[in-house]
């Protein structure tokens, strides 16, 4: 087994490979120094027509449920806020994320729009103040796994087939195999991205909840919408199984059976055939 | 309405879902009737599949007892959590209960 200091090393490494074009750069910048309006980031990211297309075509994935489809920048700046289009920015212009999910790990892309719509609905039904933040949470909850596929493919294969041979979930066969896991490996991707901790740690803890944590209730709810997204066998996570549900999470969402059977009855009725399938 | 892979829609079947990309991006929307010419652009956008109105029971629609005994095979080992069994209620209530989601 490779040894956990080494697999940090290389994940932190590839976002030297992976290197992030100026006019991201200049936009986080921007997004972080506060005192820019949203037309002018939004001017900004529309000066590089490829990432603008990437970024519009991440808001219109589904993975918040718009009925209309989002064409330009600044209607996605409004509808979505700072943070979520700096993170999507981050997201486009790096890893192209939907390939990149599509081509190493079949399903991933399905059960992470899957998970983004149902942490986007549990957070409604809670009355949050943005809930299209909870939503990208979701889509970007697994990125840890497309990172374990891109840059240890040998042992990869082998978490495959650990998981096919055991009906284990990807988690366990991870542990094993590598020494680290998908939610690790994500938080230091994005921690390196300079992402703020309220994206990081719901990713890097949603399948090790703590109620006495940084951002509890953002964990709790991608612990929540995973398990939801695997119940309802949307996509495929890697493994056919589903984590047993932290208890202590449920509770931090004040939430009843009953908000779940009409969170999972929206993601029948929101979610594409393409993603449903 | 089953879903069908694109290399089986013919010309005049008509679309009862949007046609969408991967993505999810709507390429076409739903009603449309499919001519070869849109069938090839469809093809060239490598959008894979598309759901057409038409006889239930086709290849692409996932009988219930199958979806049923999935759903089994998902939760095996959640016997004893209440939550969980709860959980499993509610989808197979939906499952029952939708019956037209390809």
């Amino acid at each position: 087994m490779p040894d956990r200091a080494a697999v940090k090393a290389k994940v932190e490494g590839i976002t030297k490979i992976l290197t992030i074009p100026p006019v991201v750069s200049r936009i986080v910048h921007m997004v972080n120094a506060g005192t820019v309006s949203a037309a002018e980031i939004a001017e900004e990211i529309n000066t590089d027509q490829v990432l603008a297309a990437k970024v519009l075509r991440l808001v219109n994935s589904g993975f918040y449920g718009f009925r209309q489809p989002i064409t330009t920048i600044t209607h996605a700046m409004v509808l979505l806020g700072l943070d979520v289009v700096k993170t999507l920015v981050m997201t486009a212009s790096v890893l192209d994320i939907v390939d990149a999910m599509n081509q190493y790990m079949e399903g991933l892309w399905e059960h992470s729009v899957g998970t983004a719509r149902a942490a986007n609905a549990l957070a409604e039904q809670m009355k949050v103040q943005n809930p299209e933040e909870y939503a990208l949470l979701g889509l970007l909850h697994d990125i840890g796994k497309v990172v374990i596929a891109q840059t240890f493919p040998t042992e990869h294969g082998r978490i495959r087939d650990l998981v096919a041979e055991r009906n284990c979930l990807q988690i366990d066969a991870e542990l094993e195999v590598l020494g680290v896991t998908h939610p690790e490996v994500g938080m230091w991707l994005l921690k390196k991205w300079s992402l703020p901790s309220k994206v990081v740690y719901p990713i890097a803890y949603h399948s090790n909840f703590h109620p006495r944590r940084d951002h509890a209730d953002r964990t709790a709810v991608v612990h929540v919408a995973d398990i939801l997204c695997r119940a309802k066998g949307i996509g495929y996570p890697g493994d056919a199984r589903i984590p047993r549900i932290n208890p202590d999470a449920w509770h931090m969402l004040r939430l009843t059976l009953d908000d779940v059977e009409r969170v999972c009855q929206r993601l029948d009725d929101e979610l594409g055939d393409e993603v449903m399938a | 309405m089953p879903k069908i892979p694109i290399s089986d829609a013919k010309p005049g079947q008509r679309l009862t879902r949007p046609a969408a990309t991967r993505a999810g991006m709507v390429m076409v929307q739903a009603g449309t009737e499919l001519t070869s010419a849109l069938l090839d652009r469809l093809r060239n956008l490598g959008i894979s599949s598309v759901v057409v109105a038409g006889e239930r029971g086709s290849p692409g629609d996932k009988p219930l007892e199958v979806a049923l005994h999935e759903l089994d095979e998902r939760f095996v080992g959640h016997e004893e959590d209440a939550w969980m069994m709860s959980l499993k209620a509610i989808v197979r209530r939906q499952l029952k209960g939708g019956g037209d989601h390809a």
